[in-house]
């Protein structure tokens, strides 16, 4: 625990650390403020027609919005009321899709009978058969569940914002930098390499403290979306289904909105920190910094090839590292993956190789950590040939 | 008390920093001297467990410690060359901070800073930044938690380097006090400082340990070849080209020059002189002659 409190205060002691943490949370907020609504609903008119809405009781909205809806649709409007219409026309698919939400759920376990019976006879395709069956088993959880009408644009604005994950993965590569690649650069890993603790239990400390910060970055940055975003548009009412959240129809988790934040963010800060091990691995193997750029951009460009390759069947379009860090994805509809033939969930799969991940590269950087030569004696000499002794220092 | 190395061979490439050294060293001061390139850092960063040898072994205690084992890390001391701090540490946090990485608890580790803080002369500046420090400052809190733990092994790496002569001798002392019943290796240029406190000496060249002694043993091999002459201006010029000066100085319209010398300097006005260590190592190190100097017959 010393080690890990006296490596945190060493990043927080750094200036640049706290001057570049301060710069990205305000372009956090500012290009969130200023995400482009052309086309779209802008925050006040969304504000205004659910503070509307929210007089009426839960259980009439729908009802509201539908004749709302059908009255206006109608008419000829001004260029003020467009808005309100296009607000309108949202929610008003919204409850379309809310009300058919029963007679889906029927649809699905329906197939699922139809397909055992063909399958029966024609045995062709396996994958279809154990498909529609595991999909209706997965479902059959979720009778019962209700989702109503809820303001969820605030929530979804809140989370779905794609330059955060990226401001987020700076600060942490900065980190990473700081506690694994800056000392090997300034040659402080000859004083510390020699010492009782210097190996594994400085490494361990490093590491704990690596994610101590995918921990506080995530809270600190998706916090501040969400709080900006519910400001904007209002907050959703965080006791209903998740599946109320326009988009999340499909998802197949038992959850609140409330809860699925928790998974949200519990994920974020898992997958940030499991790339955030993957800078360290690159900055333990090489000795220039050029080369760990250069190898994180590449890894960034193959993830993105794999993601726009294949025909949505390919396993690795979605178990590879732009996905999983995105999150809503994984969960936002249910989908199964064809591996052998049997259909295998994307959520369990994902989470299943970040952890897979998570653990094989824990121990490479604790072993990699022990195993780093300091810098090169003969290049430290040629330097001090030139200047006085012990004058490099970590910024 | 034993510190072993083995065939210890080192590599770069095809070049060998280190070739076939074997060196046993028991409890008191060992310096280690040599040119640059001779492989002095590199043979104390083996020791350290920073590097590992190619070929050999380095034992401790007769147990094999190459790369660095945690038992033998546990008591070691190490002081490396050339070393970056954090600058914004104040040289306390920076000791605390080294007490922690040695395993030390709280109350013993604030005792021995205290300690080796006065030892090296920094109680007063303990509160500031190492950033603020000069190079000295550097190299003695540097020193400082080298010996914070009070190690049975210690490895400086050029301990002196930058320090004015009082702060010199200080250490000086300090690693004479350390040397009693704990093997403490010195890497140094400077041989003055190790050769009042040195057990005995280590000269290496090109990866090889070329000779060990004690520093009266070493001396005694130079007996015969150092002399000092007195020579006028012009006559300097001759001498430079025909032997290897140890030292030169002006006094009295003449140049009092210190020499090595296979035969007597019969030309000139000579007596014999007293043999230094610096002797040896220009006697040991520099057999080449340059090239606008002539060889002496």
């Amino acid at each position: 625990m010393k080690l890990l409190t006296s490596e945190w205060r060493k990043l927080w002691l750094s200036p640049s650390f706290l001057g570049l943490a301060a710069a990205l949370l305000f372009l956090n907020a500012i290009l969130l403020y200023t995400r482009g609504t052309a086309g779209d609903v802008s925050p006040e008119v969304w504000r205004e027609v659910w503070q509307k809405l929210s007089s009426f009781p839960e259980e009439e909205r729908a009802q509201r919005v539908q004749k709302q809806y059908e009255k206006m649709k109608e008419l000829s409007f001004t260029a003020d009321e467009y808005e309100r219409v296009q607000a309108l026309r949202k929610l008003n698919r919204q409850v379309t899709v809310l009300q058919s939400y029963e007679g889906w759920l029927e649809e699905i376990k329906e197939r699922s009978k139809r397909q055992e019976k063909i399958s029966i006879f024609q045995r062709e395709d396996p994958f279809s058969d154990r498909n529609a069956r595991k999909t209706a088993e997965d479902f059959a959880d979720l009778e019962g569940v209700s989702p109503v009408l809820i303001n969820s644009r605030g929530f979804l604005a809140g989370i779905s914002f794609a330059g955060t994950d990226g401001m987020v993965l700076g600060l942490l590569f900065y980190m990473a930098l700081f506690w694994f690649y800056r000392e090997k650069e300034q040659g402080l890993t000859a004083l510390l390499l020699p010492q009782a603790r210097g190996r594994t239990p400085l490494a361990a400390a490093r590491l704990l403290a690596l994610f101590l910060g995918s921990i506080c970055v995530n809270l600190t940055f998706w916090g501040e979306n969400l709080l900006l975003s519910c400001l904007q548009y209002g907050a959703p009412v965080w006791r209903s289904p998740i599946q109320s959240v326009e988009g999340y129809e499909n998802c197949v988790l038992q959850v609140t909105v409330g809860e699925y934040l928790m998974v949200f963010l519990s994920c974020k800060i898992l997958i940030s920190f499991l790339i955030a091990q993957i800078f360290v691995f690159f900055c333990l193997r090489f000795r220039r910094s050029a080369l760990i750029f250069l190898a994180v951009g590449l890894l960034m460009a193959l993830s993105l090839a794999l993601c726009q390759s294949g025909d949505g069947r390919f396993v690795f379009q979605y178990i590879n590292l732009i996905p999983l860090m995105q999150v809503n994805p994984i969960f936002q509809t249910y989908f199964n993956l064809n591996l052998f033939s049997w259909p295998v969930n994307r959520i369990p799969l994902s989470l299943g190789a970040v952890a897979v991940l998570t653990v094989l590269f824990l121990a490479a950087d604790l072993y990699g950590f022990g195993c780093q030569k300091p810098s090169s004696v003969n290049s430290k000499r040629k330097r001090r040939e030139k200047t006085l002794p012990g004058l490099g220092s970590v910024p | 008390m034993k510190l072993e190395l083995r065939g210890v061979h080192k590599y770069y490439g095809k070049k060998a920093a280190l070739a076939e050294v074997n060196l046993t060293l028991c409890a008191g001061v060992y310096g280690l001297l040599g040119p640059n390139g001779a492989g002095k850092s590199t043979l104390m960063n083996i020791i350290a467990g920073n590097l590992l040898p190619d070929m050999g072994q380095v034992l401790f205690e007769g147990k094999t410690v190459t790369g660095g084992k945690r038992s033998f890390r546990k008591v070691l001391g190490f002081m490396p060359q050339q070393q970056g701090l954090y600058d914004y540490f104040t040289g306390y946090r920076f000791l605390a901070y080294m007490a922690q990485l040695k395993g030390m608890d709280k109350r013993p580790a604030k005792e021995a800073i205290r300690r080796v803080l006065e030892a090296v002369n920094l109680t007063e500046e303990a509160g500031k930044r190492l950033g603020s420090y000069s190079g000295g400052m550097k190299q003695r809190i540097l020193l400082a938690q080298a010996v914070l733990n009070d190690p049975k092994v210690l490895i400086l790496d050029e301990p002196t380097a930058g320090l004015d002569p009082r702060e010199r001798v200080r250490v000086k002392n300090l690693i004479s006090r350390m040397a009693q019943e704990r093997i403490v290796l010195v890497a140094t240029h400077v041989v003055s400082d190790i050769e009042q406190i040195g057990r005995e000496l280590i000269l290496m060249k090109d990866g090889r340990v070329l000779e060990t002694g004690t520093p009266r043993e070493l001396l005694a091999s130079v007996k015969n070849k150092v002399y000092d002459l007195t020579v006028t201006g012009s006559e300097l010029e001759e001498v430079r080209k025909q032997y290897r000066i140890s030292s030169a100085a002006y006094h009295a319209d003449r140049f009092l020059v210190h020499i090595l010398s296979k035969e007597e300097p019969r030309k000139y006005l000579w007596q014999t002189g007293r043999p230094t260590l610096e002797d040896v190592y220009l006697d040991r190190f520099e057999n080449e002659v340059n090239k606008d100097e002539t060889v002496n017959k």
